[in-house]
Parts: structure tokens; sequence; C-alpha cells
């Protein structure tokens, strides 16, 4: 049995979304360095719309009729590089909003002969719905939420590495 | 290679001091010019008046930043310690009670001209003398005073201080 992912082992990269769409769409190669620092606090939450069908009163079975917006949200410390998406002003071509794409990467060094492998969760067209930020005592935090148009995951292959 | 840590505990532990000592000189209060401060009490014996400082220790956040990410392609997390301050003064000078008064109020004084930009960090691993300045810093997070049990040796009296900081160490 596996053993169990926890945050130290998961990071966040995002890279600015330049095609419309719910795929990984980027003008060129991805972005080095993209993954984010000091983030605490990553979540997503996505959900299908189920309506079960009955036959004669009785469950039978259930019945896919949608899907819901992918809501996430993560905090980051605030530091003076550009290790979060605070440039949040360029949209992406074919989009009149501000895009991103974020890329949750769990390591999973334990596998035998994977080493450097993860799992991943992608998230396509990104808007930033709210960007909060606080002042702490000992870090200044700027908490973001997001909606995403669809995303991908768990997969074995990741584009921000 | 001689082996390095920037942001590791011996270079904390000598730029507190050296912060320390600097700021403790600064503020000297006049009635006590001769007061100086003495790293290494109990090895060293005590000279009342005098202040002495110990590294209590550290210890990590409980709470890691996602992939122990902390920016520059570096990992690590934050790491929480103690350092404390003592004043000592002997009860044979007859202005004791001002001189405790005043060195406390020196290290009060002290730690709140650096709470607004933190202590820098400098890297003693580097030199020990001359060391050079690291572009990294330790946040102070608070100074209380404890309450000290009588002292053995009826003649000493102390205030002891306490100061709260953190940093994050970058691997």
């Amino acid at each position: 049995m596996a053993e169990v992912r926890v945050a130290m082992e998961g990071t966040l990269g995002w890279v600015q979304q330049s095609g419309s769409g719910t795929s990984w769409a980027t003008a060129s190669a991805a972005l080095s360095g993209a993954n984010m620092a000091y983030v605490r606090g990553f979540s997503y939450n996505s959900g299908l719309r189920t309506v079960q069908v009955a036959n004669r009163g009785i469950p039978d079975h259930n019945k896919v009729v949608g899907k819901d917006a992918i809501n996430g949200s993560f905090s980051v410390a605030y530091a003076n590089t550009a290790d979060m998406p605070t440039k949040l002003s360029a949209t992406g071509a074919g989009a009149s909003v501000m895009m991103i794409m974020l890329e949750a990467r769990m390591k999973i060094p334990e596998v035998a002969l994977s080493a450097g492998s993860g799992i991943y969760y992608q998230f396509y067209g990104i808007a930033p719905v709210s960007c909060a930020f606080a002042e702490g005592d000992n870090e200044n935090t700027m908490a973001f939420n997001f909606i995403a148009l669809g995303m991908n995951g768990p997969t074995a292959s990741g584009y921000l590495g | 290679m001689p082996f390095t840590h920037d942001t590791g505990e011996f270079n904390i532990r000598g730029s507190l001091m050296a912060w320390l000592d600097a700021g403790l000189q600064t503020n000297k209060p006049d009635s006590i010019a001769s007061v100086r401060l003495n790293y290494d009490h109990p090895e060293q014996p005590l000279a009342p008046p005098e202040w002495s400082v110990y590294f209590l220790g550290s210890f990590n956040d409980p709470a890691p930043f996602g992939g122990a990410n902390v920016g520059d392609g570096k990992t690590g997390g934050r790491r929480y310690g103690l350092l404390e301050v003592d004043c000592w003064a002997t009860r044979n000078t007859v202005t004791w009670r001002k001189q405790l008064a005043q060195m406390g109020d020196a290290v009060t004084k002290t730690y709140h001209a650096a709470a607004s930009n933190g202590v820098r960090v400098y890297d003693f691993y580097t030199s020990e003398t001359t060391p050079s300045a690291l572009a990294y810093r330790i946040v102070l997070d608070g100074i209380e005073e404890r309450e000290v049990a009588p002292d053995p040796n009826p003649d000493i009296e102390r205030r002891r201080l306490l100061i709260h900081f953190n940093w994050i160490e970058r691997v």
C-alpha cells in the first residue's frame, strides 16, 4: 500500500494561460521556476451533478447531468519575488479574462525506480475570483480564490515538473 | 568545500549575539558605564553589574509550506527560537535597583530598535571575526520578563528577559 501524501511533499506551480479552452495551453515551454514558494492550504473542490434514476420507485442507477465549476484556494506568504501570481493583468488569447493554469504535484519518492516522479493535478482556464491580503505576526499572506474551467488528474505526467 | 549553512542555527546564534552586544553597548546607561555582556556565563564568572545571554534552542514550525518551498529554489521552513538575556546586579552596590532597572531598559530599547527591520543574518561560518552580511533576517516576535527565583547568593539580584524570534531556515 502506498504511503499517504502530506503538504510538505506537494508543490504548487503556476503559469499564465495563453489560450482559451479546457486543456493545457501555453504559448511556449512552461516557465521554469513556476513553483510557488511559501504556499499553505491549497485546496480544490470539483463536483459532478448527478441525478438518480429510479425503476418503479426504487433507485436503479445514477446519471451524470453536468459538471460543476472547479473552485479552489491557496494562500501564499508575501515575498518580494515573483513566487506567486500577483501580476494577473494579461488575458489569454481568445479569452476575455486573465487566466492562469495551476499544477499541483505530489511527490511519490517511495515508488521504486521512479525517483522524482509524482502525482499531478492540472487546472485549466483559471480566473482569479478573489485575492485577499492579510497582515500577520510572522508573515503577511495573500489568499487566492480561483475558479477553473476544467481539470485533469490524478495523472502521472506534469508540465511544470 | 568547507561546510556552510547560511541560515543554520550557528549563524543565527552568532548574529543575535553580535546584534545584542552592539545594541547594549550603544544603550549602556551612563550610571554603569562599566557594564558588559557576558557571552559565556556560567563558564565565565559573573562580575555584576553585567548582562548575560543564553540561547535556549529552537524548534520547527509544525505547519510547513507546500513542498517546503521557500523561494529562490530553496527548501526549508520557519523555526522559532528563544534567547534569554539576564541582567545581574549585586546588593553590595547601593544603587543596585537603579542598575537593574536601567539594564533591563537597555535590553528592551535594543529590542525595539530592531523590531521593525529584524536582525540581519551574518555568515559566521565563513568568518567568525568579520562575518559578511547575508540577505536574510531574523524576525523579532516579542520580549517578556519572567520572574526569577531568589539567587542562592543573597547578594545577587537578577532580571530575566526572554526574546522570542523566528527565521526561515533555507537549504
